[in-house]
């Protein structure tokens, strides 16, 4: 699948000019796993079936907000299309449409007063950036992943006993962010692997059950609300879980839709580690 | 010369006895409503004496409509406290009102009937292993005893008996693509092996594969499988070692971040993300489900179920072999091979469901 010229452009082009100096340590956690760019090319993996997934120590470790690094996008290498030959259990991923939004979504986020892309919400002092760390944990994804950028006035922390920030777990094919906003559990994950085949008879007997025209199909669960969405050809699921059973935002899907419209890219790579 | 006579005799004797021996073996073995009785053993070491000075050709070729086999007793599987494993098929639910005592067509929904190219009988997850670390039963906690739809106390025996029943699709109100209604149960009750208000003591949940912890919610902790990708929820588990009082929490408090602020200390064994080996303990199975603001009583209160795991698996179907969709899937068929597994049954035990390829 080719790189259009214009976007290719756009990605060698996105620069980051601002410093660290002024960004709250809290948004500055939140945006720097909101924004980071397509991960440089890696060697092409071997044909066959998907290897099981290597566990990396460091990408299980939760984001801490003092190993932050600024990083220019300037540095980053264009990306390159996918080169590996179809794996029948792997969704075909429409990178042209990942590069296309992200381009969109960054040229949104830098305007100053800035906004965000969907929702409208300042995005105080916003600087594309990205932790090293960060951008080692998601750069072998083989998938776009889609993380939010920050609501206003939120403070993003975890559970007691566990570490503050948002938790950020990747596999070659898959991906789990985590975290907790006022007492409420968020969790966005993403995953490129097919288990099952259904038909179109399938489909239309039901398997789009709830679906809206969207494509998001959004549920109430026994703890909180559920959204499901196929996006570049990934599956892509959005969850909400609140301690309090009369937690509004639980109840109605005002604050998940919110959520749902801050998502960008936030990296992935074509060639990924395999 | 009495003595020759006598043992001559009983020569005589014993090789007729032997061969009547090796050929009636025993009167009643082809009747099964005779009681056991011990078979004479007839391996070779038994058999005439090669020695003998009869020869083999004058001993007449057994009938094998008068030599019947005992009938091999059927293969079950046992459980660790001696009880026989037995399941009610994939996609039936539970018909019985117990509170008029009489059975009813729908009584709680109509199960996963199978979809186009699912059979109600497909197992999703090959390979998951049990998720619990004892024994257990999996059946509804709203029509069985103790649930708002149904008579008697939760830890009546009823509830901790085989065989298993699904629920996935039991009448809900929450979306579930796989039910004939757009709506039902999401996932599948399980009982632990015994009522803890009852017999006391911890049962615990463990984890059904290799993985990680992708996140820990209020109630819930799912678990990455590393390698298919699916996700396993685990709702209910004991969250928390110490909770205040949350009737001191305003409206506002228990609404939102409540929890946070009167309780403390993890009482799972796991923290998000941890990685673990199937088998490794994950937390309590418990009644927990958080608090709730009660406008009758006009105070925040605690919420409570059942005790018991409510376990989904979130999986990936695509619809036309290019596209990943997310979905919970019917979880019991695979609890069901798990469970086999775990108590090491026979092969012949195992129905010949079609499983996922991966």
């Amino acid at each position: 699948m080719p790189v259009r010229p214009d976007l290719m452009k756009t990605l060698m082009a996105c620069p980051v000019t601002g410093s660290m100096a002024g960004l709250a340590a809290a948004l500055a956690l939140a945006l720097t796993v909101a924004a980071p760019g397509f991960a440089q090319q890696t060697a092409p993996q071997p044909d066959g079936p998907p290897p099981r997934a290597q566990i990396d120590p460091r990408q299980v470790q939760p984001v801490e907000r003092s190993q932050f690094q600024i990083q220019d996008f300037s540095q980053l290498r264009p990306v390159r299309p996918e080169t590996q030959e179809r794996d029948p259990r792997l969704a075909v991923i429409d990178w042209t449409a990942a590069y296309s939004d992200r381009a969109r979504q960054l040229a949104a986020l830098r305007q100053s007063p800035a906004t965000t892309a969907a929702t409208g919400a300042p995005a105080q002092g916003f600087q594309p950036q990205i932790s090293d760390r960060s951008r080692e944990r998601i750069q072998p994804v083989n998938m776009p992943v889609l993380l939010p950028t920050p609501a206003s006035g939120e403070s993003i922390t975890t559970r007691a006993g566990g570490e503050a920030g948002m938790m950020l777990v990747t596999r070659a094919y898959f991906y789990d962010a985590a975290w907790s906003v006022d007492g409420m559990s968020v969790q966005v994950n993403g995953t490129r692997l097919i288990n099952h085949r259904g038909t179109a008879v399938a489909r239309a007997a039901g398997l789009d059950r709830g679906r809206g025209a969207d494509g998001y199909r959004i549920v109430t669960n026994e703890s909180g609300l559920t959204a499901d969405f196929s996006r570049y050809g990934a599956a892509y699921t959005v969850t909400l879980e609140c301690g309090s059973g009369t937690d509004p935002r639980c109840a109605d899907e005002v604050y998940l839709r919110d959520l749902l419209g801050r998502l960008i890219v936030a990296g992935g790579n074509p060639d990924g580690e395999g | 010369m009495s003595y020759q006579r006598d043992a001559v005799m009983a020569a005589i004797a014993a090789v007729l006895g032997g061969a009547a021996l090796i050929f009636y073996p025993s009167g009643g073995a082809g009747d099964p409503s005779s009681p056991p009785v011990d078979i004479p053993d007839a391996t070779p070491d038994e058999s005439p004496d090669e020695t003998s000075d009869e020869s083999p050709d004058t001993i007449p070729d057994p009938d094998p409509e008068a030599d019947p086999a005992p009938d091999p007793e059927p293969a079950v599987a046992m459980d660790e406290s001696g009880s026989q494993f037995s399941y009610d098929p994939p996609g039936e639910l539970t018909k019985y009102d117990y509170r008029d005592d009489a059975e009813e067509v729908g009584f709680s929904g109509i199960g996963f009937e199978g979809a186009a190219n699912f059979d109600r009988n497909y197992v999703f997850a090959p390979g998951m292993d049990w998720p619990l670390e004892e024994r257990g039963f999996p059946n509804s906690q709203v029509y069985r005893p103790g649930g708002y739809q149904s008579a008697g106390g939760q830890c009546d025996i009823a509830n901790y008996d085989y065989p298993w029943q699904d629920n996935f699709c039991e009448t809900r109100g929450h979306g579930n693509a796989f039910c004939q209604t757009g709506r039902g149960h999401q996932g599948q009750d399980i009982r632990p092996a015994s009522c803890p208000p009852v017999t006391g003591g911890a049962h615990m949940a463990v984890a059904a594969a290799d993985g990680y912890i992708s996140n820990i919610g209020s109630i819930s902790v799912w678990l990455r499988d590393g390698e298919s990708g699916r996700t396993y929820w685990y709702m209910h588990l004991n969250h928390w070692d110490s909770c205040g009082d949350p009737a001191t929490l305003s409206q506002a408090q228990c609404n939102s971040g409540g929890i946070a602020s009167i309780c403390s200390g993890n009482a799972l064994e796991v923290e998000v993300g941890d990685e673990v080996s199937a088998g490794d303990l994950i937390g309590e199975v418990s009644n927990w489900f958080g608090i709730g603001w009660d406008s009758g009583r006009n105070r925040c209160v605690w919420r409570a179920t059942t005790e018991h795991l409510h376990f989904e698996i979130h999986d990936t179907v695509s619809p036309d072999g290019d596209t990943a969709a997310s979905m919970r899937v019917p979880p019991y068929s695979s609890l069901v091979m798990a469970y086999l597994d775990r108590l090491s049954a026979d092969p012949a035990l195992y129905p010949e469901w079609e499983e996922a390829e991966y």
